[in-house]
């Protein structure tokens, strides 16, 4: 099955995410097991996912979830043509999720600040901006905060806004 | 016997009962350890995991006993990292790994937990 250009470009970024050269030990719920050790990143991951319909991952600490938001499209980064291109903005929020243990007493805004810095440092890295040639730029919007009601988890969520162009009858081809 | 007795030993023979509707579950404790206890799951529709974004995941919730030895004691729970394996539906032959999210109550007897 071919795979969209907005596809690919969320396979980009889970995969980016997933191979972060993380010191902790971790498994990925999709089976990604991460360095031990020796990794440019501290935060102990509990790996990303990207949930189906019915989330089947476990909420653990330091888990990413990636999920993909509203897509926008831009006029005025379209081209004429035959067939024109048409240029999208997507938003994929990107959340950071912490689950402190009760016997930690480091402030939670530390460790959040820390694991979506470096979840950050991650992102953009080669591929960035344009994933390998799908995207022509991607930015890292906003950053939100959130508290889950009942208290079981906390975290930052980043909008990571990306930018592409795909032939106006056609989302499966890319446009430079 | 005191009230408050008889809530503590009552809990593992007639709430916590086999053969009506208790279970056998295993509880990992942060700390580590595990525990093979006894507990009445609510298995229920999925709900709202709103910390990624309305992600919707199947939600359980347990009750089980407040006891360091036939349960777990309410200030055993760690909500930061205690796990639970369990059957997620009736008939699978492997049981699921489950997070525990938030103590739900507790009292002298049992515990209330939300599992996600």
């Amino acid at each position: 099955m071919a795979l969209s250009i907005i596809e690919q470009i969320a396979q980009k970024i889970l995969a980016t995410v997933q191979s972060m050269d993380w010191e902790g030990v971790g498994i990925g719920v999709v089976g990604v097991s991460f360095g031990v050790g020796s990794g440019a990143f501290t935060s102990p991951t509990s790996g990303a996912v990207r949930p189906e319909q019915i989330a089947t991952f476990q909420p653990k600490d330091y888990r990413i979830v990636i999920t993909q938001g509203d897509m926008e499209r831009i006029d005025a980064m379209s081209c004429p043509g035959n067939p024109p291109s048409q240029a999208w903005m997507v938003v994929f929020n990107i959340a950071c999720i912490i689950r402190q243990s009760v016997d930690d007493v480091t402030p939670i805004d530390t460790l959040k600040n820390h694991f979506t810095s470096e979840v950050i440092q991650a992102l953009t890295t080669d591929p960035w901006p344009t994933w390998d040639g799908l995207a022509y730029n991607s930015y890292v919007r906003t950053i939100e905060q959130y508290q889950a009601s009942d208290g079981s988890n906390a975290g930052h969520m980043l909008k990571l806004e990306v930018h592409y162009r795909t032939d106006e009858n056609n989302p499966f081809s890319v446009r430079a | 016997m005191t009230l408050r007795d008889n809530l503590r030993t009552d809990v593992p023979s007639i709430f916590l009962n086999s053969d009506e509707f208790a279970e056998t579950i295993t509880y990992f404790l942060a700390g580590g350890g595990r525990r093979s206890i006894k507990a009445i799951v609510d298995r229920n529709p999925p709900a709202i995991y709103d910390a990624a974004g309305d992600v919707v995941l199947p939600q359980f919730m347990i009750t089980i006993h407040n006891n360091c030895t036939t349960g777990i004691e309410a200030d055993e729970v760690n909500t930061g990292g205690d796990e639970v394996e369990l059957i997620v539906k009736d008939g699978d032959l492997k049981p699921t790994r489950k997070t525990v999210m938030h103590m739900a109550g507790h009292d002298l007897g049992v515990i209330e937990l939300a599992l996600m």
